[in-house]
């Protein structure tokens, strides 16, 4: 006999509601695996084009909400280049266009586009070449028809030559269209703004006294270490918040589920615990016992949870929900998993801990007479 | 084996009295039956001495040495006592096999130590072909069979059994009480039996009454033998 077997017979006494909890318990963790695959997707996202740049500083507007609504004037631009320790400012702009196969197109304006060719695989044709009204695609967007010297119309008076499609690893970037600063002006409407200033310092330079620099010097911008560009901007800070609000509350009712479940469980079990320690059980080896069920059931729930996410992200992929399919794809990250399961094991610890101290506290000749 | 000196154990502010100032002394290896009217204190004696309740005042020694000595209750029933109630008190939803290893669990044994220990007994009270059964498939008599090779698998030196047969017709009781008497005597523990049944309490050893929390007299005036029965 083990512990297991005793654990398992008597979820097997309550069927139904060890049952419910489980899948209570897996729609909490699914919410939370959904919640924090699109945080991650989206912040590892935006830090890849930093990464795919090689650039040390991110600079936005101070009041941007996303890199999309960040304006910062020109000038800056060449202020900030003439700071010392500056090797390289690249200018660039990120807009959002709709097209007919793709809401979320990413519109991508550079201002050395040739700084793409370290990183971006490119398939087919060349870069688009500086004050060119030239534009290179992902494979995505040349899915839809479209090849190397065919003209593409993206406003109405705006149309492009392909000078080539690439592919990329982050997904959404494999539906985005990268033209020269002065092309992506065109379509976007920024009345000569940019978005962004990715900064790459010269060798030995400290990073965060520039950063604070450029912070001190420019009221109007906020300078942040590239690899933190994903999870600095004000709707990412936000949307975070609020996913770790929804996923609290999520396994604060999982522990409230796990110990409902136990509590009914142990109540109605007296005689059982009774006979245990009758047998020899210590109060030790009845928490434990409880403490088992509890891992039990949230494993259960954790499992199920995961299938659950799983499903979720892959519906949203395969019907394209909002035009997801252009920016998530249904891999949920080990990250996720395993903070999630560390998580999960926390809380039944914790859901099993006023459970486990009910069935110790049981006296065991009244126990054992319990109807 | 087992002295008693002047055990008391009150109930409802004293005003149950189960034991009042017991004497008792048994043997190793010995079966001893208790008798006696209801209320007077014999499954309290049980509990006592399987440490399920604690004494107001007196104490049990067991090979000289206070029971307290022997650690918390859950180890000395763990260890050194096994227990077999009137009703067999098996888990419903593990079956014989299972039920039988339940006293093995929380031990730090080898798998395979546990299940040749549990096999042995089960074996040994002729209970091989049931091994699978749940307690609701058993008879009454294999259910108590159970309850009394769970008390034993983990070779206790007392065995305390609280009307092991009061359950059971009398034809399968006396058998159940053969059984325990067989097992006992072969492998020398000390057996305290509760019961109302008179030719059943005349297997064992030595027959005790129990009036009002204590051992009766050997013999009353009026003729009434209520102590030491036989030795």
């Amino acid at each position: 006999m083990s512990a297991i077997k005793t654990v398992v017979a008597s979820l097997q006494q309550q069927p139904l509601q060890a049952l419910l909890t489980v899948l209570g318990m897996a729609f909490c963790i699914a919410l939370f695996l959904c919640l924090s695959t699109l945080s991650l997707l989206f912040s590892s996202q935006i830090e890849s084009i930093a990464d795919t740049y090689r650039i040390d500083i991110a600079v936005q507007s101070r009041d941007a909400v996303t890199p999309m609504t960040s304006r910062i004037e020109p000038h800056l631009a060449d202020e900030i280049e003439r700071l010392e320790s500056i090797d390289r400012v690249i200018q660039l702009s990120m807009d959002r266009l709709r097209l007919p196969w793709n809401p979320y197109s990413i519109v991508l304006g550079i201002s050395e586009p040739e700084a793409f060719s370290e990183h971006l695989r490119l398939l087919d044709g060349a870069l688009p070449a500086s004050d060119s009204d030239e534009v290179l695609i992902g494979h995505q967007t040349a899915a839809q028809g479209y090849g190397v010297g065919q003209f593409i119309q993206l406003r109405d008076n705006a149309r492009f030559r392909i000078s080539g499609t690439f592919s990329s690893d982050i997904p959404f970037l494999n539906g985005a269209l990268v033209l020269p600063l002065e092309g992506s002006r065109r379509i976007s409407g920024r009345d000569g703004m940019i978005s962004m200033l990715m900064i790459r310092v010269q060798p030995g330079t400290d990073v965060n006294e520039l950063i604070d620099r450029i912070n001190r010097q420019f009221d109007e911008l906020r300078a942040t270490p590239a690899g933190g560009l994903g999870r600095e901007g004000l709707i990412v800070e936000s949307a975070n918040h609020l996913m770790w609000l929804i996923s609290a509350l999520a396994f604060c009712i999982s522990v409230l589920l796990m110990s409902n479940m136990l509590v009914v469980s142990i109540i109605g079990r007296t005689r059982e615990f009774g006979i245990l320690a009758a047998v020899g059980w210590s109060r030790m080896d009845v928490a434990r016992l409880v403490l088992l069920e509890s891992l039990l059931v949230a494993g259960l729930g954790y499992a199920c949870g995961l299938a659950l996410a799983f499903l979720i992200l892959a519906g949203l992929w395969w019907f394209d929900f909002a035009g997801a399919s252009w920016w998530i794809s249904a891999r949920i990250p080990l990250q996720s998993m395993l903070l999630c399961a560390v998580v999960v094991l926390a809380l039944s610890v914790l859901g099993a801990i006023y459970p486990a101290a009910l069935a110790t506290r049981k006296q065991t000749i009244s126990a054992l007479h319990h109807a | 084996m087992i002295t008693i000196h002047d055990l008391h154990k009150h109930y409802d502010g004293g005003r149950i009295k189960a034991l009042n100032g017991l004497d008792l002394q048994v043997d190793a290896g010995a079966i001893v039956s208790l008798m006696g009217p209801s209320g007077s204190g014999k499954s309290t004696l049980l509990n006592l001495i399987g440490m399920l309740d604690v004494p107001d005042r007196g104490e049990i020694l067991i090979e000289d040495r206070p029971l307290a000595s022997y650690g918390p209750g859950w180890l000395w029933r763990r260890r050194q006592v096994g227990i077999v109630f009137q009703f067999h008190h098996l888990l419903p939803r593990l079956d014989l096999h299972d039920n039988i290893m339940v006293p093995l669990a929380p031990e730090r044994l080898q798998r395979r130590e546990k299940r040749r220990r549990a096999l042995a007994i089960i074996e040994r009270l002729g209970l091989t072909p049931r091994l699978h059964a749940r307690p609701a498939e058993l008879s009454g008599g294999e259910r108590q069979r159970a309850a009394l090779a769970r008390a034993l698998v983990n070779h206790p030196r007392i065995l305390l059994a609280d009307e092991p047969t009061g359950s059971l017709d009398r034809e399968t009781g006396e058998r159940v009480i053969d059984l325990l008497c067989e097992v006992t005597r072969d492998q020398g523990i000390t057996t305290l039996v509760v019961t109302h049944d008179r030719p059943i309490a005349e297997r064992s050893d030595r027959i005790l009454e129990l009036i009002d929390g204590r051992i009766a007299a050997p013999a009353q005036a009026s003729g009434e033998p209520k102590a030491v029965i036989r030795e």
